[in-house]
């Protein structure tokens, strides 16, 4: 019984959410036009100072203040492995969050060169990512968008900042927090 | 009326009634007559036939047609509550989604109920069992029996039920394990239910098969009982004398729709003639509980409730023996006494009752002029408030009182009354007096009370004066002209100050975060240039007020968070009771300072090591009974818990007297694994640097670790958890006699005194407590060994060298040694010099997570947001020290 009222509730929440729910933004690297679904950006900022963190890999360019909270920041440029470009007057921050299996949500920055719109790419006009031909890792892309004049890569932002991500930013430090949490549960 | 609502006036009126109140007890007699006319409307007769009985006592009671009043009372008020299980059992036949908001609130108080049931059962057998004890940990169960039937948990209901049957049946022996396997599976129970509100209840084998074992130990030993139920009830015969077809049979028998069996059973174990007859055998012992709120919540507010109104009645009294005349005082004194009795037998704390009854009847003598107020009266009231105060501390864990001096002073008391008084008589056994009271038309009602009843929340204090519930009614006259006299709102004021408010964490945590901004953005303010260029008087001194507001509003809300280790160290018994049971030990369990208040995410984080520590030291630290008594100790092991504050910080110390660490044993295998430089000669090794290598990871796991006195196995984690709260640890070790583990842990989490220092153009924030001097080096103070490693003499001691640049691999930044500074850090025994540019200045900072991806990076603990709105990286100087001294064999 309860969970059938469970499964209307979040029918609900998904019909009031109709409207943003095929919406993406659409933001550049370089040459190449990438799109986050809306849902998942909490916001757009300029570039603010950003605090360097040791011991990470290269892309993670460090923290930063999100109005009292402290975040921390990747370069997608970076990260995706294109060609590191000079911050401009476009260059901004968008503040992306993804639901982590465990129930926490993990707020992370990614500079981007520009922002672009936001677009309606309704599900008929996503394509699976092709095979080859993009400098992307396959697992970080939901698919290609088709719109009037270009195709849009999507990102899969739970894959691009979420518990993976986080296992490969620890990862790349000695001392892992993951081995300390696995520790802890077996002592 | 309806039967629901015939039953809740019932209800609401036992609670209020005291058996001395015999008006309310006339109302209560009516109330439980329409109910059974209710109740027999609606074909349950079981209910009816109860309620009728009930109703017959309690008019009993008011025509004084019973020898023990109390004991009378007791058992009306418990046959409404049977009464009311039954009917909400009837009208719930099968098992509904409770509502979701009760069913978490019950989560919430069973999670700190069933603790506490564990800590009394773990004492219990411990410490010997006292029959308060027992009776108070099958209070606890039958209370949540009743909490899981009106929340539809048939299983955990018959569960607690069968092991109240138990309880009861095993007069001699405590069935401990049962106890525990209940409790074990309520857990469960309560974490599936918090996790998914409609969660099926946990398979609950285990717990019965030992609640069966336990029973058939029982009828081994207790036949007589078990014939006797026998003849009673075929369900309680199964329990006591073939228990594992209880296994089989109780679920079905508990889990029928109709739960009128079960409350028929409930009430008739031991006689069939008189449904009240089972309470009898637990005299004194039975709680009203109306609400879901947890036993122990209640008994806290009352001792922090009864504190205050001691303290007020000792004012009064000093100022009464300093000669004031004022009759107020008096009532001060004796409404004080009053209240605490009445709650203190609402929450049946025997005891106390019984000295708050003979002061405040020696009061009322006072108070009606029967007894002049001689010096000799006042310092048997300051003795009864004392001993009143020490009962309370026991509630909490303090000294327990002296069964002679208590009985003493009760004597003293009584004496007082009748010594001077030869005539008077007991008033509650005058039969001739009680009509006319009741004819008395007093204006004694229940109605603010029963509002304020209404609310879960409210406690039951009687401190209004209409809630004042007469136990004579002598009294009751005088209470109403006390009533008539005294200040309501004066009254009403008191009442409220003891108030304390449930908030969620959540909550709180916004709140403590809030806070933390305000800070942050009130230093924005502050700091900022144009504020600092202006120079005005009027603008600085109104900052710096602003400055003091939000420092005391940090301050408040940090003590929000602070809850005592009181629920971490009785775990902590359970666990010592189980690793000794199965280690085969004995080891007694003394415990300190439960009452030191820390931060809760630090209480929340320092229960694995403590675990850790806790098993280490009883399977490993701990002898066995044949061993210590061959090297003429004695036969059980103590292990000692305690708490304090020490320096700023609070010390958790764990300490055994078991066998203690081996120093040669440590070294030898130390320079095995080569952790320490062969040529080095082992003489001058510190115990303390010996004992810390058990800290180093993998240090252990290599050779089996009872060689080594054991020690060691997750340690490094132990460590790695305590320094993440900013903590250190210490081992102190002495071999044959014991061993020391002390935790070093900060107050709160949330804020450091910091020292803002720059590199290059980054600042880091090194904690103030860790520096110990900084100055500028001259080039005679620094030396190079070997042309790499570079070390400074500080009052000649060599210390190493460590450049924050190079820690944190920065590009920018100072690169001549004589032109930047050197801080002297310290933390636990090792010292280094660090290297920065400059110091900036000093400042308060909050902690910060960096990010909820933060990964664990060595050398910084966290992030702090600075004035400007700019984050710098806060140092770990524990970790850094570590990074930085670590041999490279056990670092990689």
């Amino acid at each position: 019984m309860a969970n059938h009222e469970r499964n209307e509730s979040t029918n609900a929440s998904r019909a009031t959410n109709g409207s943003n729910e095929h919406k993406f933004l659409t933001f550049c690297l370089g040459s190449e036009h990438f799109g986050v679904e809306i849902l998942r950006v909490r916001e757009i900022i300029g570039l603010i100072a950003i605090t360097p963190l040791p011991q990470t890999p290269a892309y993670v360019k460090g923290v930063m203040n999100l109005r009292g909270r402290i975040i921390p920041v990747i370069d997608l440029r970076q990260r995706f492995g294109l060609l590191a470009a000079d911050a401009t007057k476009e260059t901004c921050v968008v503040v992306l969050e993804a639901a982590n299996d465990d129930g926490s949500q993990t707020v992370m920055g990614a500079i981007v060169d520009s922002v672009r719109e936001v677009q309606d790419i309704p599900p008929a006009a996503i394509e699976p990512p092709p095979e080859f031909g993009c400098e992307i890792p396959l697992r970080y892309i939901l698919g290609m968008g088709k719109l009037k004049d270009r195709v849009v890569v999507l990102l899969d932002i739970a894959e691009v900042i979420g518990m993976r991500e986080r296992a490969q930013i620890a990862g790349a430090i000695k001392d892992t927090a993951s081995l300390t949490q696995g520790e802890r549960r077996a002592a | 009326m309806g039967l629901k609502a015939s039953i809740q006036a019932a209800a609401k009126a036992a609670v209020l009634t005291d058996a001395g109140d015999l008006q309310s007890l006339v109302a209560l007699g009516d109330l439980l007559r329409q109910l059974s006319t209710d109740a027999s409307g609606e074909g349950i007769a079981e209910v009816a036939r109860t309620s009728a009985e009930a109703a017959d006592l309690s008019d009993a009671i008011v025509l004084r047609q019973v020898d023990d009043v109390e004991a009378a009372f007791r058992r009306v008020i418990e046959a409404v509550r049977a009464c009311d299980t039954a009917i909400e059992q009837a009208s719930a036949p099968a098992r509904e989604p409770a509502d979701p908001e009760l069913l978490l609130a019950w989560v919430a108080s069973c999670e700190s109920s069933l603790p506490e049931i564990e800590h009394l059962a773990v004492t219990a057998e411990s410490h010997g069992l006292t029959p308060e004890t027992a009776a108070d940990i099958r209070r606890r169960i039958h209370t949540l029996k009743g909490e899981c039937g009106v929340l539809s948990l048939s299983e955990a209901q018959s569960l607690c039920h069968d092991l109240e049957s138990l309880i009861d049946a095993s007069a001699d022996r405590f069935p401990t394990e049962a106890v525990l396997a209940v409790a074990d599976w309520m857990k469960t129970l309560a974490t599936s239910l918090r996790a998914h509100p409609s969660a099926a209840e946990p398979d609950a084998t285990i717990a019965r098969s030992t609640l069966a074992i336990a029973s058939v130990g029982l009828t081994k030993g207790d036949n007589g009982q078990a014939t006797r139920r026998d003849s009673q009830h075929p369900a309680v015969s199964e329990t006591a004398s073939t228990a594992p077809t209880i296994l089989a049979n109780s679920s079905d028998f508990f889990g029928t729709p109709n739960r009128r069996n079960d409350f028929g059973e409930a009430t008739t174990p031991s006689s069939s003639s008189d449904p009240f007859a089972m309470f009898t055998s637990i005299p004194a012992e039975l709680r009203v509980s109306m609400n879901l709120e947890g036993a122990d919540e209640n008994v806290g507010d009352f001792a922090l409730e009864a504190r205050e109104h001691l303290a007020n009645a000792e004012a009064a009294v000093l100022a009464l023996e300093s000669g004031s005349t004022d009759a107020e005082q008096v009532n001060i004194v004796f409404r004080a006494f009053h209240t605490i009795k009445g709650v203190a037998g609402f929450l049946n704390l025997s005891r106390i009752v019984e000295v708050a009854h003979a002061a405040e009847f020696l009061l009322d003598k006072v108070r009606s002029n029967k007894l002049a107020l001689s010096p000799e009266v006042l310092e048997l009231v300051l003795t009864s408030s004392d001993m009143l105060g020490q009962l309370i501390g026991m509630l909490s864990g303090g000294e327990s009182a002296r069964e002679r001096e208590l009985k003493i002073l009760v004597h003293r008391l009584e004496a007082a009354c009748e010594g001077r008084f030869f005539g008077a008589q007991r008033t509650e056994s005058t039969p001739a007096i009680a009509p006319i009271s009741v004819a008395t038309p007093t204006p004694v009602s229940n109605t603010p009370l029963t509002s304020a009843t209404s609310n879960v929340e409210s406690k039951p204090t009687a401190q209004t004066p209409s809630s004042i519930a007469p136990s004579t009614p002598a009294e009751s006259a005088t209470i109403a002209e006390a009533a008539a006299t005294a200040s309501p709102t004066k009254q009403h004021a008191m009442a409220k100050a003891d108030q304390s408010v449930k908030v969620s964490t959540q909550r709180m945590d916004a709140l403590v975060n809030l806070v933390g901004e305000l800070v942050i953005a009130q230093l924005m303010v502050i700091q900022d240039p144009v504020v600092t260029k202006l120079g005005d008087q009027r603008v600085q001194r109104n900052l710096a007020h602003l400055g003091k507001i939000v420092r005391d509003l940090q301050e408040t809300s940090m003590s929000l968070r602070m809850v005592t280790l009181k629920s971490t160290f009785q775990k902590m018994a359970r666990l010592v009771r189980d690793v000794a049971a199965k280690a085969g030990k004995r080891i007694q369990l003394e415990v300190e300072g439960e009452d030191v208040e820390l931060d809760r995410n630090v209480v929340e984080e320092i229960g694995d090591p403590l675990v850790h520590m806790i098993r280490n030291a009883c399977d490993h630290g701990i002898e066995t009974s044949a061993d210590r008594l061959a090297v003429g100790k004695s036969e059980v092991g103590t292990l000692r818990l305690r708490a304090f504050h020490s320096g700023g910080s609070i010390v958790i110390e764990v300490e055994d007297d078991g066998r203690g660490l081996s120093r040669e044993r440590i070294l030898r295998k130390c320079l095995e694994k080569g952790l320490i430089d062969a040529s080095r000669n082992t003489d001058e090794i510190s115990d303390l640097e010996v004992f810390n290598y058990i800290f180093l990871p993998g240090f252990s796991t290599a050779e089996k670790i009872t060689d080594i006195s054991g020690r060691g196995v997750g340690m490094d984690v132990v460590r790695r958890n305590i320094e993440a709260l900013r903590g250190s640890v210490e081992i102190r070790s002495t071999l044959g006699k014991g061993s020391v583990f002390s935790m070093r842990l900060p107050l709160t989490m949330a804020i450091i005194d910091g020292m803002v220092v720059r590199v290059g153009n980054q600042r880091y924030i090194v904690p103030t407590l860790n520096i110990e001097r900084s100055f500028r080096p001259t080039s005679e103070q620094l030396t190079k060994v070997l042309g790499k490693g570079e070390v400074a003499k500080v009052r000649d001691a060599l210390l190493p060298i460590y450049r924050l640049q190079r820690v944190f691999h920065l590009t920018e930044g100072e690169r001549e040694l004589e032109h930047g500074l050197l801080l002297v850090l310290e933390n636990g025994k090792r010292r280094a010099c660090v290297f920065v540019d400059e110091i900036l200045g000093q400042q308060q900072v909050v902690i910060k997570t960096l990010g909820d991806t933060q990964p664990h990076i060595r050398g910084v603990s966290g992030g702090a947001i600075l004035g400007d709105g700019r984050v710098a990286l806060i140092v770990d100087v524990g970790g850094l020290l570590e990074t930085a001294t670590t041999p490279p064999a056990i670092a990689a």
